[in-house]
């Protein structure tokens, strides 16, 4: 129930007014005497009662008269909010997800369509009235303001900006900033929701709210723009992944993108690929339904900085999830800390930085004494990519030195123990209980002992895989050893003389890897550390930068489009986002808001004093044509609403019209003061008529007695 | 008599005058003692016809009716009804109901007085005996009638002083002032008659029974026929203390229909009982309404 001036409810009190009347002339009621009242109980003998039902009735009639009268010029109308010459605070929602990029009709997307239609709704919209446009998907590349406004041109203005996304919807966020909007609204404005949408399934299908999401009474319309079946295929970018490690310039890393066919038609598409360095490729990749293809695009960053690569989808029946893009900061170099001096790890050294300053590698070998260790404390500036220690002088790290350690390698960290070069004139220190390894005696056989890969899968040997993806190196030959004791529970085996003889092995500490070796990486110890084909230094660099980040916490940050953003680390401070490639971007999300991106691309985060790179890809599930039936959304759990089929234009704007007139009970209630009205002066005043003519003196009036009157009349 | 009419409150000189030309005629033989105008069941002098009756010996022979024997040659006696006077007897209600004026010059009772000494006045103006009986529920005052002016002046003077109080019940009081009335007489109720006209027709019954010549004056004040008030309006009744809250705009039509019936069903059964029956509201003059008995 709405009213168009509901300013008259206010004097519904008034209703009361005939009660005091009545009350009142109770008292002032006159009283006489009389010589008899026999001929009045005569006449009626229940007329005492009589009188009252009638006088009650007559004080009813009156009372409902000044109700109707009331809420007739309130005018009420049977909808939930004002009609016309009512105020009201419209919040109009564009469905702008990815799914609305599907054909509507033969001519219109369905988001073309939904902005047809908004238009009309504000073009229907009263004088008095103001509307509100609120993109279904937060949109930070378009200027639509969240503001009510009564003017037209400014709000199909706003629409018309409304773009296209890649994004999946999230209500829950729109309706937010409804409600914000609402907030805004001045009071005694009646308020209504108009949601032009396809009503996806991965919107709206899931349950939002278990109660109503409004505390007032507001009219919830959903414009359901149908879907047609499409008949083509459709290929989407499932994944797109960088290798979780540090990036490093002069390194090349293989960015895995997994294509699939999730519609029932095969496919053959093409795969577009353009990176920051400006390589572009194109490729045609067949697809059977229901098929995936994993793609891997090596990209070799040429310079510290942040790099970005886009994939593209052509040739398929729906565009709007057909583009990821990654986005990745390389860094300028990385320190590996070694513990002592350079001639206690042989070749190790070298094969992280042959000139030994980074440069070829972007890795700097940094020797410090064992006391010096440590003292990076917890900048991420200082912190190295890996730090190498001797199995001796991990024994001699203080308390400190190893809770820094182990803080460290919590965070992300990287610790290698390897034999000194020197070691085989001694017996091998007992390391600390917390490695959960120890070298057995070290061995010198006199002959090369054969130590067998045992764990191909590893990341360590990414780079020596043939095409096949198996390792090229399957074994290497030792000319001095110690076996490991391993916390068979923890540590991963890599190699060993056997899997009861372990010679390298790894355990993850943490968000870091410890590494531990019975070998020292030098001429003496093994042949493997003078191969020419260089796999000790691509195994050594692997452990060095491969699995994951150095740097505390994930740098790289991938979400599909429209997707909040959270799980960032750090304390309550703004969020930028500036665009690498997809939208020009440039915004700041103020504390508190998890902010989203609308459409595909590669992007900066800056949070604080950190920087991650923000990877976005189209979202898949809007792909899938599953669309909400019936007439309730499960999201919206008790918030009543309503959904309505958006028909035709022209249909459409009638349907506004009907819908803002509402259906008005102005007429009725008219009618019903008419028949209120006569109702009570029938009540009052039917016998009152005859009665004042009898006490003029015309008794004739009086029919069933004319003897009486005649007689008198003659006496 | 002029002199001492003066004094009188209820019989001015101005209507004793008015109502020297009235006479009170009745309709049935009373029984007076006196030789006067009214008829009575007993034959002696008079010029009224009665019968004729064979002479017997001894009868006086002046009263042979010579004429006829004439015609006949037989002697016969004529004989004529004894003219008698009329003892009449004034009822005057004095019941709280009576003491009501809304649109008339008096009240009911005021007028009733002025009536009751208008008839006893015009009886004995005319040679018959006049008493007065004041009634409520039951007989209060009794005055013996008398021929005389001077006579009246108990009753004259007790009119004066009588209020009306307390209930009326008509049928009680004319049962006594039946079985008080020894003998035909004339009896003039003067009443307003609120009592359940069933009731008031069982008294007058029993004064039709006994022989009795009965004059019913209804007296009504105007206000009482029409209802002329306007309101609503808490009437209470004068004499049963009953209250009843009416609109009387709305219960107007319904009130005068039920009074008319009253007044009709009294007249007719008057009528049937061969009384003379007359209605009256406190607007009429007093003399007219006795002029209107007399012929």
């Amino acid at each position: 129930m709405g009213f168009g001036f509901p300013i008259f409810l206010w004097f519904l009190p008034l209703a009361g007014l005939p009660v005091i009347f009545h009350l009142m002339m109770r008292r002032r009621q006159k009283r006489m005497e009389f010589p008899s009242v026999m001929f009045f109980l005569k006449a009626d003998p229940r007329m005492h009662s009589k009188r009252r039902i009638r006088e009650l009735l007559l004080l009813l009639t009156r009372i409902l008269i000044i109700l109707v009268l009331l809420l007739t010029l309130a005018r009420p109308s049977l909808k939930s909010v004002p009609g016309i010459g009512g105020q009201l605070a419209v919040a109009i929602v564009v469905d702008n997800s990815a799914s609305m990029d599907g054909q509507g009709d033969r001519n219109h997307t369905k988001l073309e369509l939904a902005v047809i239609a908004a238009r009309d709704l504000v073009d229907a919209l009263g004088e008095d009235s103001r509307g509100a446009i609120i993109p279904l998907v937060p949109d930070k590349a378009i200027d639509v303001p969240l503001e009510l406004s009564g003017d037209k041109d400014r709000l199909k203005d706003f629409i018309d900006r409304v773009r296209r996304t890649e994004a999946r919807a999230e209500p829950a966020n729109a309706f937010a900033r409804i409600r914000s909007v609402f907030d805004d609204a001045p009071d005694g404005m009646g308020r209504a929701v108009h949601v032009f949408t396809d009503l996806h399934q991965a919107a709206w299908d899931h349950a939002g709210y278990d109660h109503n999401i409004f505390d007032e009474q507001i009219d919830v319309v959903f414009h359901r723009l149908e879907s047609p079946e499409r008949t083509g295929a459709n290929a989407t970018i499932e994944s797109i992944k960088a290798p979780q490690q540090l990036m490093l310039p002069g390194h090349t890393y293989d960015i895995e993108v997994t294509i699939a066919n999730n519609s029932e038609n095969s496919a053959e598409v093409r795969i577009n690929y353009e990176d920051s360095l400006g390589a572009t490729s194109s490729e045609r990749v067949p697809l059977e339904a229901g098929t995936s293809e994993l793609m891997r695009y090596p990209f070799t960053p040429d310079e510290p900085g942040a790099h970005w690569m886009m994939i593209g989808i052509e040739g398929d029946a729906f565009r709007s999830d057909n583009r990821a893009g990654i986005g990745f900061i390389c860094k300028t170099g990385a320190e590996v800390h070694f513990a002592g001096e350079r001639p206690e790890y042989g070749l190790f050294p070298q094969a992280i930085s042959p000139t030994g300053t980074g440069r070829y590698t972007s890795l700097r070998p940094i020797y410090k004494d064992t006391h010096e260790m440590m003292n990076f404390a917890n900048e991420d500036a200082g912190r190295p990519a890996m730090i190498v220690s001797t199995w001796r002088r991990l024994g001699e790290f203080t308390e400190e030195q190893t809770r820094t350690l182990q803080n460290y390698l919590h965070d992300g960290g990287r610790l290698f123990v390897v034999p000194s070069v020197e070691a085989y004139t001694t017996s091998p220190p007992a390391p600390p209980d917390w490695i959960g390894a120890s070298p057995l005696q070290y061995r010198s056989p006199g002959e090369l002992v054969v130590a067998h890969i045992l764990d191909s899968e590893s990341d360590i040997w990414q780079g020596l895989r043939d095409d096949d993806g198996n390792v090229a190196l399957r074994y290497f030959l030792m000319d001095r050893f110690s076996e490991l004791e391993v916390d068979e529970e923890s540590y991963n085996l890599l190699a060993g003389i056997g899997r009861r003889r372990p010679i390298l092995a790894r355990r993850n500490f943490g968000e870091g890897r410890i590494f531990v070796s019975g070998m020292a990486f030098d001429r003496d110890w093994t042949a493997f550390a003078t191969d020419p084909s260089g796999i000790m230094v691509v195994m050594l660099h692997n452990i060095a930068i491969a699995g994951t980040s150095v740097i505390r916490g994930p740098e790289n940050i991938g979400v599909a489009a429209g997707e909040e953003i959270g799980g960032i680390a750090g304390p309550h401070e703004p969020i930028r986002i500036d665009s690498l490639i997809g939208d020009t971007l440039n915004v700041t999300f103020p504390p508190g808001i998890r902010p989203s991106v609308a459409r595909a691309g590669a992007y900066l985060l800056h949070k604080g004093d950190r920087t991650y790179s923000l990877s976005v890809r189209a979202a898949p599930e809007e792909a899938m044509q599953k669309y909400v039936e019936g007439e309730k959304l499960p999201f919206l759990g008790d918030t009543p609403h309503h959904i309505a089929h958006l028909s035709p234009s022209r249909d459409f704007r009638r349907s506004l019209e009907r819908h803002f007139v509402g259906l008005s009970l102005f007429l009725p209630l008219a009618l019903l003061l008419v028949a209120l009205w006569a109702l009570e002066g029938w009540l009052a005043t039917t016998h009152k008529k005859r009665s004042r003519k009898i006490a003029h003196g015309n008794t004739d009036l009086i029919e069933k007695e004319p003897a009486a009157a005649e007689r008198r009349k003659s006496a | 008599m002029a002199n001492e009419q003066e004094t009188y409150k209820y019989l001015p000189a101005k209507l004793a005058q008015k109502l020297q030309v009235a006479g009170i005629s009745v309709r049935k033989p009373m029984a007076g003692m006196r030789q006067s105008q009214h008829r009575s069941d007993s034959l002696g002098a008079s010029v009224e016809f009665a019968e004729y009756r064979e002479y017997h010996p001894g009868d006086p022979l002046k009263r042979i009716d010579w004429s006829v024997y004439a015609r006949t040659d037989r002697y016969v006696i004529r004989e004529a009804f004894k003219e008698v006077s009329a003892r009449c007897f004034v009822l005057l209600d004095v019941s709280r109901s009576m003491d009501f004026s809304h649109s008339g010059p008096m009240t009911k009772l005021d007028y009733a007085k002025y009536l009751a000494a208008a008839m006893m006045f015009v009886m004995v103006n005319q040679n018959d005996s006049a008493a007065l009986i004041t009634f409520d529920n039951d007989m209060k005052e009794y005055f013996e009638p008398t021929t005389t002016p001077m006579g009246l002046k108990p009753a004259l003077q007790h009119l004066e002083e009588a209020e009306a109080a307390g209930a009326g019940n008509i049928e009680a009081a004319l049962h006594k002032t039946a079985e008080l009335v020894s003998g035909r007489s004339f009896i003039v109720i003067i009443s307003d008659f609120l009592q359940s006209s069933e009731e008031v027709l069982r008294g007058f019954h029993h004064l039709h029974h006994d022989g009795m010549d009965v004059t019913v004056f209804h007296i009504m004040d105007p206000s009482e026929l029409t209802l002329p008030m306007s309101g609503l309006t808490e009437l209470k009744d004068m004499e049963s203390d009953e209250k009843l809250t009416v609109d009387i705009e709305e219960v107007r039509d319904m009130y005068v229909m039920q009074v008319n019936r009253h007044i009709e069903y009294l007249q007719k059964n008057c009528m049937n009982m061969q009384m003379d029956y007359l209605f009256s509201d406190t607007n009429k003059p007093v003399h007219e309404l006795i002029l209107q008995r007399s012929f």
